[in-house]
Formats: C-alpha cells, sequence, structure tokens
C-alpha cells in the first residue's frame, strides 16, 4: 500500500511538473507568411482580442509601374507581452490567404530587418512607439491597388492568454504607367540584408534602363551622406565599394539612377553586419558528437576502476584465516574436566626446576599416613609414594 | 519532411520522458541510502533507472536521426550543432551510467565512491537533456524556460573543431574507452 502511495505521488509530482504551453509567443521569426498565418493561430474568437495600437501608414498614394516605392508604417501601444515582441504583416488585401504583396504585383527589396519579407518580427521601444520601413517595387502594369498593414501581439498580463490582433485601413495607391525608358532597380534585385563583419568585397546592384549610377552610403542615425565609387560589372550591372562594418552597425544607401533623359533618386536602403559564417558541417557535428559521447564513456570507466572498492584488499585480508587458526588453538589449549593432569605448579616455584624441590618442603606426619604437609601453601596433598596423585 | 518533423516531435517526448524518468530514479537511487527506510525502494528506483537509461538510446539516436531530417540544414547553423554536441554527451552520460550499473551490480548505489559516480551520471543525464530540449524551444518557439537564468550560455555560437580533428577525436575516444576497460583495473560486481 506504501508502495502504490509512494508511486502515485511520483506520478503527480511529474504531472504537475509539466509547464503550460503557449503556442510561439517568443515568435516564429521574418518570413513570408500570409494573414492566414496570424489568422489560423489566432483567428479562433475565443483566442484573440482587438489590439488597441494605433497604426499610421505614410506613403505616396501614386507610384510608377515597376519602380521602386517606400512604405512607411507607424505603430504605438501600450499593450505588450513581457517580451515586448510584436508582428506586423505587410498585406495586399483582407482575404485571409493570398495576400502577400507579391502575389498582386509587388516585389519587395528590402524590409524593416534588412532583409525582404511581409511579415516581420520587432521588439517596440520603451516609448511604445515602433517605426517600420518597407521599399517595394511596384507592379509592372498600371492599376489601382492597395497595400495595408496588419499586426499581432501579447499583452502583459495576459490571464485570458489571448492574442491581440490590429489593421490598418488599407492604403491606397494608383500605379500609373512609366514614362519610357525610366531608370530603376532591376525587377529580379533584391537589397541583401547584411554582410560579413569586415567584409570589403563590393555590392552588386543590378538596375535597369540605366547608364550610370550614383550612390550615397551613412551610418545608420548619420546626418552626412558620402559618395561611393562604383565600377560597371556589364549592363546595367554595378558593383559599389562601400565600407566594411564591424558590430551590429548598419549602412545606409542611396541609389540615383541615371540614363541620360531621367534622374530617378530611389528610396534609402539599409544593409547590416553580421558575424563570420558559421563553419561547422553536418558529419563535423557527427563526428565531434560520438567523440563527446566516447570521450566521456572512457572517463567514467577509468573513474569507476580508481573508485571502486580495492580488489586486493580481499586477497591481503587473512581475518577470516587468522580466527580459524585462534578458534583452533584455543579449542585445544582449553582443559578437559576429565584429564588427569596434575594441578599447576604452586606459585613462586620454577616449572623447569622439577618436582624435586616441591617434594623436598613436604611434610609428613604419622597420623595421616597418604597424605603430605605443604607449610608454603598450607594445604594437604596427596602422598605420591603412598599411591596418590602426587 | 512533414513526417520527419512529426517523428521528431514524437520521440523528442520520448526521449525527454524516459531520460528525466532515468535520471531521477538514479539519483533517488543513490540519495535514498541516506535516509532510514530509503532501502526498501532502492530496488525499485535502481531497476526503472537501468531499464529507462537502456530504452533512452535508441531513442537518443532516432532523435538525432529524425532531427537532422528535419532540420534544413542540418549542423550547418551553431543551434543544431550544438544539438549535436549536446546529444552526444547526454548519450555519453546514460551509456556510462549502464557500464557501472551492469559492471558492479544493483549495489553501485550504495558504494559512497561509485554511488556518487552515479548520480553524477544522472544528473549529467538531466542537464544535457535540459540543454537539449532548451535549443529546440529557441528553434521552435523562440524561448526555453532556460531564459530565466542569467549565466546562460548563448545558443548561437558553438566550438567547432573541424570535420578532421573530430576524426581524430573520436578515435582518440574510443581508443580511450577501450584502454579503460581492458588495461585498467578488473571491476568485481559488489556484494548484495
Amino acid at each position: 500500500m506504501k508502495n502504490q502511495k509512494f508511486t502515485f505521488t511520483i506520478l503527480l509530482v511529474m504531472l504537475i511538473a509539466t509547464q503550460a504551453t503557449l503556442a510561439n509567443p517568443g515568435g516564429e521569426g521574418d518570413a513570408d507568411r500570409d494573414f492566414t498565418c496570424g489568422g489560423s493561430c489566432h483567428g479562433d474568437p475565443g483566442f484573440n482580442a482587438q489590439s488597441s495600437a494605433t497604426i499610421t501608414t505614410v506613403a505616396d498614394s501614386t507610384a510608377f509601374a515597376g519602380t521602386a516605392y517606400q512604405f512607411d508604417v507607424s505603430i504605438s501601444t501600450s499593450e505588450l507581452s513581457s517580451t515586448r515582441l510584436m508582428g506586423v504583416f505587410l498585406l495586399s488585401s483582407t482575404n485571409g490567404n493570398g495576400d502577400h504583396p507579391e502575389e498582386n504585383g509587388w516585389h519587395i527589396i528590402q524590409d524593416s530587418n534588412g532583409g525582404s519579407s511581409n511579415y516581420v518580427e520587432s521588439v517596440v521601444p520603451s516609448d511604445g512607439t515602433i517605426s517600420l520601413t518597407w521599399v517595394l517595387l511596384a507592379p509592372d502594369s498600371p492599376q489601382s491597388t492597395q497595400l495595408m498593414v496588419e499586426i499581432h501581439h501579447g499583452d502583459s498580463p495576459n490571464n485570458l492568454d489571448r492574442a491581440y490582433l490590429g489593421i490598418s485601413h488599407p492604403h491606397e495607391i494608383d500605379v500609373g504607367p512609366i514614362p519610357e525608358n525610366l531608370p530603376g532597380f532591376a525587377t529580379d534585385w533584391t537589397a541583401p540584408a547584411s554582410r560579413v563583419m569586415g567584409d570589403t568585397s563590393p555590392l552588386l546592384i543590378q538596375t535597369q534602363n540605366s547608364t550610370s549610377i550614383e550612390v550615397l552610403w551613412m551610418l545608420e542615425g548619420e546626418s552626412n551622406a558620402h559618395s561611393a565609387s562604383i565600377v560597371t560589372d556589364g549592363d546595367d550591372q554595378w558593383l559599389v565599394e562601400l565600407p566594411a562594418t564591424m558590430g551590429d552597425a548598419r549602412l545606409m544607401y542611396q541609389v540615383t539612377t541615371s540614363n541620360g533623359d531621367y534622374d530617378v533618386q530611389q528610396p534609402w536602403l539599409t544593409i547590416g553586419t553580421r558575424a563570420a559564417d558559421f563553419e561547422g558541417s553536418l558529419w563535423g557535428a557527427r563526428l565531434q558528437s560520438f567523440a563527446s559521447a566516447f570521450m566521456i564513456i572512457a572517463f567514467m570507466i577509468a573513474m569507476q576502476g580508481m573508485l571502486q572498492p580495492n580488489p586486493r584488499r580481499d586477497e591481503l585480508d587473512y581475518t577470516a584465516e587468522v580466527e580459524a587458526a585462534e578458534a583452533e588453538t584455543a579449542s585445544v589449549q582449553e582443559p578437559s574436566i576429565d584429564a588427569e593432569t596434575p594441578p599447576p605448579p604452586p606459585p613462586g616455584l620454577k616449572e623447569d626446576s622439577g618436582d624435586q624441590e616441591y617434594l623436598e618442603r613436604l611434610i609428613k606426619y604419622e597420623e595421616y599416613p597418604d597424605l603430605l604437609w605443604d607449610p608454603v601453601e598450607e594445604e594437604w596433598v596427596d602422598d605420591p609414594n603412598a599411591g596418590g596423585v602426587e | 519532411m512533414m513526417f520527419s518533423i512529426t517523428f521528431h516531435h514524437l520521440i523528442v517526448g520520448l526521449v525527454t520522458g524516459m531520460g528525466t524518468l532515468c535520471s531521477l530514479s538514479g539519483m533517488l537511487a543513490y540519495l535514498s541510502k541516506f535516509f532510514v527506510g530509503g532501502s526498501r525502494y532502492r530496488d525499485y528506483l535502481d531497476k526503472v533507472a537501468y531499464v529507462s537509461a537502456i530504452a533512452v538510446i535508441p531513442c537518443l539516436l532516432l532523435a538525432v536521426l529524425s532531427g537532422t531530417s528535419a532540420s534544413p540544414n542540418p549542423g550547418g547553423d551553431a543551434m543544431t550543432y550544438n544539438k549535436f554536441l549536446f546529444s552526444g554527451l547526454t548519450l555519453g552520460f546514460v551509456v556510462s551510467m549502464i557500464i557501472g550499473r551492469w559492471r558492479f551490480g544493483s549495489s553501485v548505489w550504495t558504494d559512497s565512491k561509485l554511488g556518487a559516480l552515479q548520480a553524477t551520471c544522472a544528473a549529467g543525464i538531466l542537464a544535457g537533456i535540459t540543454v537539449l530540449g532548451s535549443i529546440g524551444g529557441k528553434m521552435t518557439l523562440g524561448e526555453s524556460t532556460m531564459d530565466i537564468l542569467p549565466f546562460w550560455p548563448e545558443f548561437n555560437e558553438s566550438i567547432v573543431v573541424g570535420q578532421w580533428f573530430g576524426l581524430a577525436l573520436l578515435i582518440l575516444g574510443i581508443a580511450s574507452m577501450v584502454i579503460s576497460l581492458k588495461m585498467g583495473p578488473k571491476a568485481e560486481r559488489l556484494a548484495e
């Protein structure tokens, strides 16, 4: 019964010790996502609530087809989780799926985190306001289209474990036809998000309808722009020399595309700095993993050998043999009750001096013919000559 | 790919459960000698630790294989590389605990020095599984329960020794294990 209680208690403690599961409180990372992604996990009315955030979009209401277009968003809220993480979607419809701007002809050159995704996650500063910028290429054909921003975030405390959703008003954009031969970025070019720390290799920029470009750069937070040196690398391909960056420095650059007829100033783009690329490989990881395992095993086996009770101690331990021998000796020396052994010699008489000295001191009395008197011990003893023992 | 991810989730749950059970049972088996009446439960705890440790080995290897299939770039980034390393360390502790139990018998827990060594292996298993789970949480959820510790190491960095040096370390590890087994002191089972 006690064992059952013990087992039950152990199982109960282990069950209680399991933690409650939340979906993805740490976010899922920047990626190309439909609103359905946010909606499927958070779409159930039992799991979400309306966000109190204020979403403001700042962008032109017109764009030229196939040219760069900057879309700025400002979000303010005081209701955030302890990580202050906010997920922001740039969408081209509210259908829930098929709403990535690429589906409507837009192409993302760069998102606010330096990548090229329509969904980004950012930590909101302590003032509760965050500003994000997407640089896109407008659709190739003239049309009237719209862009909007959807957000989701948590709250602290969030007793009901709700996800808070919010969406901006649609920003209407009239994409007009471009003048013939307008220079701009190539439709398949995407701005790189980052460079390796200390990398001085030139940045490749691909354009269209351009005969020359000019690039200005500055560190993020700086106000003075510097001109970069440029080398042509074939038609509409340019190698731009930007200074190497260290730490977490981010470089901003602005390209002006020209062809003699037009000079088009493109939006500012950003390039970050990342640590050197990881040098590990699958087989390297496997080998190192098994090497670690075998080394641990070898070390533990060696420790077991060192710490085990000394086996030689048993070989050298003769306690049992000695005790057996002592017991045997004791049994041999123990006097038998029936043995007719002479009494021990009296004190003061050495055994090796023989019986002569002892017998000489004994006195014989006529009255007792079978006995002798020992004056030292003051006792009567048998007379051996009269048939006594001694 | 989807099957690998699902299977990885399944097998990781088994590894975590059995590894934790094995580790806790092992540590309790060692601690039982310090409590009055602990000997009544030691036999159960010993058997649970022994059996669950044996069960962890194939599951851990399957978890590594399924994780390799499920990851788009296994070993190509610090997070997955660290998962390989800690899987190896955990496997080492599990096998060491099994070898200790196999060589010295169920009384290994009551020996003052060997029992402490077995408990150290059990603690190593628990630590390894905790770190593996924490890295997994970072990769899938973006956070882990270990984030509350201010001294928790960054999983975005790893110790990469290179493929050939890794091979040399593997050979050295196998040789060390063989030498320890063959040339070390002969183990004798402890009296029940």
